[in-house]
């Protein structure tokens, strides 16, 4: 029974946070300013502004397409793109299966790599090997992923001729961008294994332990991975809702039919509907997952039921 | 977003020399920002259609004349990249500023005040924060229009809440140490408290965060510029010019690759200034 | 006024304070921090507040001051009654009721120097603290002038002590609530605080609430006192009375648990 109302109150947190989240994408946008001009070019007569004003119900008080827009949303509704007519919600559904399959591979990538390097890191502290590892997470997290796509495309998709540059295909097509994209979570993982493990290997039992002459390496390390295991498993549940949303670049550098590249489609046409379709989306898959990692976490680590 | 964050070594860290480099290294970022017109270097924005898409100086084409190379327009790419050091640096400071005044100011007050404040800034901030930093970023710069101050907003929009959560911890702790309950006897405004006592207290903390989300505004930018959204010619964007160089890749690989290093080298400079910043106030080490 | 009348500094009158606990399985339970409690303290007394810790006394103290939470009671300090009184009519009034912390460092900001600190109380409280020169404050309470001059980080707690009492004597409080200002310090600075209130009781028609587990400084100090337990008051009366003929079986734990008084204990029954 207490499980149940853990659930039940992480999803309420979930839906209230949606329903502010997307409150706040609606009002951003429309305080930002009038978009007709802007889809229109400067040359529109205010006839034309006017008339696309009414066409998609700008022109009415902003509480009024405020709750149309809530109450759209809240069905299932997301509204129709202004260039391809079709429904929003379908276009996002039909695109984004190739985010996820970048999404997932590049944080499984991440924490293949990741997980090792911050382990090993945390076993050299101090030393050569977690000083190169640090030095390789630095420079990790300065260089622009999009530009690291390009590079590698140069090298090996142009230069070497090994693998394609973009365009969904077989296997082959998708390793240049899940590489790319994977630098993000191998870095960010690498460095909270890294640190987690070095905070339980700092816990005073093992300094206690250790003092006794008591433990060996392999219950050192027993003892830090138990520790690093919850937070790395939740930051790995929280990367792919991040990737998700920020493959935008990525996508675009290799022509990936994902959400992504849908965004810059609809940033080219000036698609409204469909911008503010993709940012609801975007909130709606990042407190799904928040949410799902809030419960794995409370299903892992009982303490956290209790709390908050 | 995360907040870039960044451990360097222990030794690095420690050493004097490492923070002689890092101020020269700053110093040495600004002078180009700002010195950039009176540098001897050619126009950026003439274009010589003859010397279009030349390679730089190393390759087997290349010439002296244009060192990094030219662009599609025959505008020279050195020059291009230096002038490019400006709005980048502009635009991320400014950008920074307005996103840390505006989430630090609100972490005080949520930490503060506590109670109801507290939990309806809180539940915005979560709300921001679950929002896709690109993607809001498209829908306003969508409906405002490009521009360079567009540009700072969506920046600053997408910042801002980063300052919330960790202001508001700090300045909890404040109270927790009681010395605002001692100026509270002592007779001292809420107002007073924050401005004279809370945020000199928490300054340190806003700084060096500050400090690193620079880089992570420098990226976004980029990114932004990069999609098309960011910059309007002629102004120049590193983010930008790799977007066009993305489709010379082929045959004039330079156009993509050095607007990317530059961009490299400026944010891991910013990180590793704000490391070196971070471990001079002493923070505590965060997981995240 | 008559000696007979003494007039009274501090009344609190059935102060209950209520914390809202969330206990293992999501239930919520009121947790009454201050259970009932009704006390009061008169000009030139000083009255003890004894108890272990969770006892609810620097709840007391802190609703005292006119800081705290109140759920029910009401109290009077300093003739104020701090939840009636709004901006800066209350801002004002807190002169009247000052208090010393635990821990000095933490209640003073550590940033600011001493004096700066002690012109920023004469800022707000001008007419109050019109009477002695910082130099002058500094004296009274046995530190140097050099002080002044320097952050809280760069004193000993003894002095950082003597500075957060200043800063409330400066204030020419009716009342002083002290909470436990001489843990944490050695011996003879131990001595010298308690010094420094007895002088300020005597010179400056000061009360004290001072609120201590430790029994041994109380019996020196005070007056009169109380006996806190879970919020409640399970004793009360002069320290005399208190330590020779303690009624209440906590009272006597208590007393038995402080070194050097259970040989005295057994010997008076």
């Amino acid at each position: 029974m207490k499980f149940a109302r853990f659930v039940l109150r992480k999803v309420l947190a979930g839906l209230v946070t949606l329903f502010l989240a997307a409150t706040l994408a609606f009002f951003i946008a429309k305080l930002s300013g009038d978009p007709t001009i802007q889809m229109l070019g400067l040359s529109a007569t205010p006839e034309q502004v006017a008339e696309l004003k009414s066409q998609l119900g700008f022109d009415r008080p902003i509480f009024v397409q405020y709750f149309d827009f809530i109450g759209d949303a809240a069905r299932g509704d997301l509204g129709t793109s202004l260039f391809s007519g079709d429904k929003n919600l379908d276009t996002l559904f039909s695109r984004v299966w190739a985010s996820m399959q970048l999404a997932v591979l590049a944080v499984a990538l991440g924490a293949l790599i990741g997980i090792p390097v911050g382990v090993f890191a945390a076993s050299r502290e101090g030393r050569l090997g977690d000083r190169v590892a640090s030095v390789l997470s630095i420079v990790g997290q300065s260089v622009p992923v999009f530009w690291l796509g390009l590079i590698l495309v140069l090298v090996f998709s142009l230069n070497f001729g090994w693998l394609p540059a973009g365009f969904k295909g077989d296997w082959r097509n998708l390793v240049l961008p899940v590489v790319t994209l994977a630098t993000i979570p191998i870095a960010r993982i690498a460095r909270l294994t890294r640190s987690a493990m070095t905070n339980a290997l700092e816990d005073q039992y093992i300094t206690a332990s250790r003092a006794r002459g008591l433990t060996s390496r392999r219950v050192l390390f027993a003892h830090g991975l138990r520790n690093a295991s919850l937070p790395v498993v939740t930051l790995i549940g929280l990367q792919i809702g991040t990737l998700l949303s920020g493959a935008i670049t990525v996508e675009t550098v290799f022509a990936w039919p994902g959400i992504g590249s849908l965004a810059t489609q609809a940033v080219t046409n000036r698609d409204i509907p469909l911008v503010q379709a993709l940012v609801v989306f975007g909130a709606v898959a990042f407190v799904i997952i928040n949410t799902c990692v809030d419960l794995l976490y409370g299903v892992l680590d009982p303490r956290v039921r209790e709390a908050s | 977003m995360f907040t870039t964050e960044v451990t360097a070594t222990p030794a690095m860290r420690k050493s004097r020399m490492w923070n002689i480099f890092l101020i020269g290294a700053g110093l040495f970022l600004l002078a180009v920002a700002l010195l950039a017109p009176i540098l001897p270097l050619q126009d950026p924005g003439v274009q010589d259609l003859e010397r279009a898409l030349r390679p730089p100086v190393f390759s087997s084409r290349g010439s002296w004349d244009n060192i990094l190379g030219t662009d599609p327009l025959g505008r020279d790419y050195l020059s291009r990249l230096v002038f490019g050091t400006r709005l980048t640096v502009i635009i991320a400071l400014s950008a920074v500023l307005l996103g840390a005044l505006f989430g630090s100011l609100l972490g005080v007050i949520a930490g503060f005040k506590g109670s109801k404040v507290d939990a309806v800034i809180s539940r915005i901030t979560e709300a921001q924060l679950a929002l896709p930093f690109i993607l809001l970023g498209i829908s306003v710069i969508v409906a405002r229009g490009q521009s360079t101050s567009t540009l700072i907003l969506v920046l600053a929009l997408v910042g801002w809440a980063q300052y919330v959560r960790i202001i508001r911890a700090e300045t909890l702790s404040l109270k927790e140490r009681g010395f605002i309950s001692s100026l509270r006897i002592g007779g001292l405004s809420d107002m007073r408290i924050i401005f004279r006592h809370v945020i000199p207290n928490v300054f340190g903390t806003i700084l060096t965060l500050g400090a690193l989300e620079i880089g992570t505004m420098i990226l976004a930018e980029s990114a932004l510029s990069f999609l098309g959204l960011g910059v309007v010619e002629p102004d120049i964007s590193w983010g930008a010019e790799m977007a066009r160089g993305k489709d010379y890749l082929q045959m004039s690989w330079w156009l993509a690759t050095f607007p990317g290093i530059a961009i490299s080298l400026t944010v891991l400079y910013v990180n590793l200034a704000g490391d070196a910043l971070r471990s001079r106030y002493d923070l505590r080490k965060r997981m995240f | 006024m008559t000696d007979a009348e003494q007039s009274i500094v501090l009344q609190v009158n059935h102060l209950t304070v209520t914390h809202v606990v969330r206990q293992n399985g999501g239930r919520r339970r009121p947790l009454h921090a201050v259970d009932d409690v009704s006390l009061d303290v008169r000009a030139r007394e000083i009255v003890g507040l004894v108890g272990e810790s969770g006892s609810g006394k620097t709840t007391l103290s802190l609703a005292a001051c006119g800081i705290g939470k109140v759920s029910a009671g009401t109290i009077l300090a300093g003739g104020h009654d701090f939840s009636s009184l709004k901006g800066v009519a209350r801002r004002r009034a807190h002169a009247d009721v000052q208090m010393v912390f635990q821990d000095p460092l933490s209640s003073l900001d550590l940033r600011q120097r001493v004096g700066d600190g002690l012109d920023e109380l004469r800022s707000i409280h001008p007419e109050r603290t019109k009477r002695f020169t910082n130099e002058e404050l500094m004296t009274r309470v046995g530190l140097t002038s050099d002080i002044l001059g320097r952050l809280p980080t760069q004193i000993s707690g003894g002095q950082a002590q003597r500075v957060s009492i200043t800063r409330g004597m400066m204030l020419q409080p009716k009342l002083l609530v002290a909470d436990e200002p001489t843990s944490g310090l050695d011996a003879t600075v131990q001595a010298q605080i308690l010094e420094l209130f007895e002088s300020f009781r005597r010179q400056e028609n000061l009360a004290i609430l001072f609120v201590s587990h430790n029994l041994a400084v109380v019996r020196r100090l005070c007056d009169r006192a109380y006996v806190m337990k879970e919020g409640r008051v399970v004793e009360s009366g002069s320290t005399r009375d208190l330590f020779e003929r303690p009624q209440h079986d906590y009272t006597k734990r208590l007393i038995e648990a402080v070194p050097g008084k259970s040989a005295k204990l057994a010997g008076s029954r």
